[in-house]
């Protein structure tokens, strides 16, 4: 337990402590994820999870503990900070710029990752920048959407985009806070697909209500329950997990 | 790659625009009386003064109320160094300029980190404390006698031009216009001008793609403060003269409401709101001298409650809703 934490780790957290006046939302979290893993983060509702991507995303301060990404310690950087280091992360409630084009969008995350924004130069000319933004819609699948402005897009769509926008940074770490919630069965199914098949180039962290699909993606699984993680293992071990299933998938079911 | 979805580059018909607006406004003293370019200029100046607020407000989305401070600081910054220094135009029009600047970097330092409306507030009590002291510093700004002074030649190479006459004040004031307005546009379609669109979409998530948000706010509202001490700089050679009165945050209100008539975000909507709400405000009040603010405010709550984008952002709206018809029409034919 008491490691020292810079040890050329990938992703690691230790001890991570949030609370809200006397509330303990996250609860000494300690959580290691290799390089290339898919990690799925599941609880119930309360557990604590999107708070704990908030920490360590840079959106809400820390109160005790440490997050490191390879060597780095990231616990007190600004989430424009932690986003240049390579942790992109998508949002549990829709969070794009929605009076922006979809490619708007997407190229957004492009030149985020680009340095300073100069302001001598036409945004519009700057071709590799929105040439990378299309190949981004392109692997979503969604191409011919590119002109379409956000407030006119489905849910479904939208949850894409969100992720494009993440994605288009070519974040080493990519954290995805429900990107199946809203969504019907054929899109959530879609979905599935579409992040196996990114995680087989980046490190996927994912909290994710939908079994099937945490069952569907995740070699291992860690459990959050009351701000802790309970268990971790892989799906059938959770499954079989006698703790798990009290405070978790019997309620579910 | 599917390049046909990259956006298209319409800056030469931008140019084409911008040129034949700055052709017409050069003719326009052959058209129209002395009135006429007295009043168009006015108009031009006080439209600067709105696309300060278009920018800051319209393009980054800070609603400030602060801009009429900049504008003081531009108009006591040419006004101070030509009583005291004897300045000549350039010199005073950069002190004008960069003292609005420095002005709008201090006070956004302190505006910018407080968000959603507590920013109106801290820009409108900002703008009344700075006023206050402006009225109280009587030895230097004049207080509520102001300052008059005389204004400086126009000095280019071997020409001296007095710009006490109306006409040469008239080109000097349209060609300072067009030039800001060029650079302004300029940076707007960069890609720092599309942070500032990111920081008004969504500031969260501005900064989740890798902005620090506080610092291009901070940038933005220093730019929309030279743009606003330029205004106060033609201003003051229009009239030669200062008032601490210029600092009041009354007059960003005028611009808020000549930004939203016009169509906030479009930068030519800020200044054709303030050209049509100025030309209503005097064609009314000669018939009506008395009740014209009632019908200007009928006209002002009805323009903005059913057209929210402005009159200028509602008909560009329709023009492009227009034109993506005939394409997509177009296409389903061809």
């Amino acid at each position: 337990m008491a490691e020292p934490g810079r040890n050329g780790q990938f992703f690691h957290a230790q001890g991570l402590v949030k609370k809200f006046g006397g509330f303990t939302a996250v609860d000494g979290v300690n959580l290691n994820v290799e390089e290339g893993e898919l990690r799925a983060i599941i609880g119930p509702n309360g557990a604590g999870k999107t708070t704990f991507f908030n920490l360590i995303s840079g959106f809400l301060p820390t109160t005790a503990g440490a997050f490191f990404f390879k060597g780095n310690l990231v616990t007190g950087m600004t989430s424009d900070q932690i986003v240049r280091l390579g942790v992109g992360r998508t949002f549990q409630i829709t969070n794009l710029f929605p009076q922006l084009s979809v490619l708007e969008n997407v190229q957004a995350g492009v030149q985020g990752k680009s340095g300073r924004p100069n302001p001598f130069r036409s945004l519009l000319k700057m071709r590799d920048s929105w040439e990378r933004a299309a190949a981004v819609l392109e692997l979503l699948g969604i191409p011919e959407r590119a002109d379409v402005r956000i407030t006119e897009l489905s849910h479904g769509e939208q949850k894409l985009v969100d992720i494009g926008i993440a994605l288009a940074s070519d974040p080493e770490v990519l954290l995805l806070d429900e990107p199946t919630a809203g969504l019907s069965a054929s899109e959530t199914h879609a979905m599935t697909d579409k992040i196996a098949q990114l995680a087989e180039e980046r490190t996927i962290l994912i909290v994710e209500h939908d079994m099937k699909v945490v069952m569907t993606l995740a070699k291992t699984i860690s459990v959050l329950h009351q701000g802790k993680i309970i268990a971790e293992g892989a799906p059938d071990e959770i499954r079989a997990n006698p703790e798990v299933r009290r405070v978790y998938l019997t309620r579910e079911a | 790659m599917a390049l046909s979805v990259l956006p298209r580059a319409d800056s030469r018909r931008t140019v084409y625009t911008l040129l034949g607006v700055l052709v017409i406004l050069l003719v326009l003293p052959f058209m129209v009386d002395d009135f006429g370019v007295a009043f168009t200029m006015d108009i031009l100046i006080w439209g600067l003064l709105a696309m300060s607020f278009d920018f800051i407000y319209g393009f980054t989305g800070l609603l400030s109320l602060g801009q009429s401070v900049f504008f003081g600081l531009g108009v006591y910054g040419l006004t101070l160094v030509v009583i005291h220094w004897g300045a000549g135009i350039w010199l005073a029009m950069l002190t004008g300029v960069v003292l609005s600047g420095a002005g709008a970097a201090l006070f956004g330092y302190f505006a910018v980190k407080v968000r959603g409306h507590g920013f109106i507030i801290v820009t409108v009590v900002g703008a009344t404390i700075i006023t206050l002291i402006a009225f109280a510093w009587k030895p230097v700004t004049g207080g509520d006698d102001g300052l008059v002074f005389t204004r400086p030649l126009l000095t280019l190479g071997p020409w001296a031009i007095d710009l006490t006459e109306q006409l040469p004040r008239y080109y000097y004031t349209i060609v300072s216009i067009a030039a800001c307005y060029y650079v302004t546009l300029r940076i707007l379609r960069s890609p720092l001008g599309r942070v500032f669109e990111l920081i008004r979409e969504n500031e969260d998530r501005a900064r989740c793609v890798g902005y620090d948000t506080g610092r291009y706010k901070l940038i933005s509202f220093t730019i929309a403060g030279l743009i606003a001490g330029l205004s106060g700089v033609l201003y003051a050679m229009s009239v030669s003269y200062a008032s601490a009165e210029f600092f009041n945050w009354l007059i960003s209100a005028e611009a808020v409401v000549w930004t939203l008539f016009g169509g906030a975000g479009t930068l030519y909507g800020a200044v054709a709101g303030a050209g049509i709400l100025i030309y209503l405000r005097e064609t009314l009040s000669s018939t009506w001298s008395v009740s014209y603010p009632i019908i200007l405010g009928i006209i002002i709550i009805t323009v903005v409650t059913f057209t929210p984008a402005g009159l200028v952002g509602t008909a560009k709206r329709l023009i492009s809703n227009l034109r993506k018809g005939g394409v997509e029409e177009n296409e389903r034919h061809g």
